[in-house]
């Protein structure tokens, strides 16, 4: 592993441990570490770190996003993460618990997770997109130059059931990449919930990184007003599984 | 005498609209105060990414703002001339860029409907407004955009000879 991403995962896990309380020993502000955050009155949400925190060995806080009332399909709140630079592979891993999301009909989405370009390829910068579909499915959508017919996207969906999970994810730029998703495996070599194979060179690599609660799309962006994630322990590096 | 009149010419532009580059590198800087008129069909796709995750294979008008604080204006707004055009409006963050954050939003009503963004609260900086359509959607139409109050304009430069 990479020595700034080293760093850039340590700083990431420790996303609630740093000192500045505000609720119950929770940071009150999200800015540290991370290079930008969208949260609070106007942005269509809030996010802010609360007690209870999703590891198998709890964290105190965890990141809870939540959309107001005046969400729309644009809004995004949650944090940023620019220090990725141009990274030909990644790894993230993030604990996940959807059961605050609240009742979705079958094509519903949230986004959660965007991992993006420096520059567009195809008209757009995301390389991989997260997304939970009706509530109970997660989704990758993935820049894949070979899939016109697709809007240059290939999806790839596995469920998820309640409760609190822990999904890592891999992104190979290349022709094709490889684009593997895990939900609550333990090595590497279990098998991905999600393997997709796109055509991503012309994206480059990773440049950004996004976790929070974005672009309500169907109903919720008629009544986004308290579908919530609870998000925690964001970690980053360029090779190697993280694991839980 | 020489004045260098880069206020006004800003104010012209304001006003005349979308006869002039309206990209990420040209965009028109605005302050508020007058409608402008502009269609997003005489425009290109810039950003086929904005807000980090949302996907607009619109074509863009793209306008900057520069906040200074205090400023009277609270609302932007948006009168969708085109009944088949689901229009939106993104303020941007810092760069114009997929990749930067939107600190607001406007995309409450469907095809045909106006749109407003409460712009109160904002912190001072260099912001661009997108004028495009809804998520994933690539319509285009013809609008006024207009602001209740404005923005202070600052003094890009000038010198009398």
């Amino acid at each position: 592993m990479n020595a700034k991403m080293k760093v850039l995962a340590l700083a990431l896990v420790g996303l609630a441990g740093y000192a500045g309380s505000a609720v119950a020993g929770c940071p009150a502000s999200l800015v540290p570490p991370w290079t930008a955050n969208v949260t609070g009155a106007g942005t269509g949400g809030t996010a802010t770190s609360q007690p209870g925190g999703l590891e198998a060995t709890p964290s105190a806080c965890s990141l809870v996003a939540s959309f107001d009332a005046t969400a729309v399909a644009f809004s995004f709140v949650g944090v940023v993460d620019g220090t990725p630079a141009n990274e030909p592979t990644y790894r993230f891993r993030f604990y996940i618990d959807a059961s605050a999301i609240g009742a979705m009909a079958g094509f519903d989405s949230v986004q959660t997770f965007a991992a993006n370009s420096a520059a567009a390829a195809d008209g757009f910068q995301n390389i991989v997109r997260i997304g939970l579909i009706g509530g109970t499915t997660l989704a990758v959508a993935a820049a894949d130059h070979s899939n016109p017919g697709g809007n240059f996207v290939t999806v790839g969906q596995a469920p998820l059931s309640a409760g609190i999970h822990w999904v890592e994810g891999q992104v190979i730029i290349g022709t094709p990449g490889t684009v593997k998703l895990w939900i609550d495996a333990t090595a590497e070599s279990d098998t991905p919930a999600i393997t997709l194979a796109p055509d991503n060179t012309a994206w480059v690599g990773v440049d950004l990184a996004a976790l929070g609660l974005a672009t309500p799309q169907g109903a919720p962006a008629q009544t986004p007003a308290g579908r919530t994630l609870k998000l925690d322990a964001f970690d980053s590096r360029r090779t190697t599984f993280i694991g839980q | 005498m020489k004045i260098s009149l880069s206020i006004l010419a800003g104010a012209l532009m304001l006003a005349s609209g979308g006869a002039f580059a309206q990209s990420c590198a040209s965009p028109i800087v605005v302050s508020g105060g007058t409608t402008v008129t502009g269609n997003t069909c005489t425009g290109a796709n810039e950003l086929g990414t904005v807000c980090i995750f949302g996907q607009s294979p619109a074509n863009d008008i793209i306008y900057q703002i520069n906040v200074t604080v205090p400023y009277t204006a609270t609302v932007i707004s948006l009168i969708n001339n085109t009944p088949a055009w689901n229009a939106a409006m993104e303020l941007i963050t810092t760069t114009c860029s997929g990749n930067s954050t939107c600190p607001r939003n406007a995309d409450s009503n469907g095809p045909g409907g106006n749109e407003a963004m409460d712009v109160t609260g904002l912190p001072a900086g260099t912001y661009f407004l997108a004028v495009n359509s809804t998520n994933a959607d690539p319509g285009c139409g013809s609008y006024d955009v207009s602001s209740s109050g404005g923005f202070p304009v600052m003094l890009q430069s000038f010198d009398v000879s």
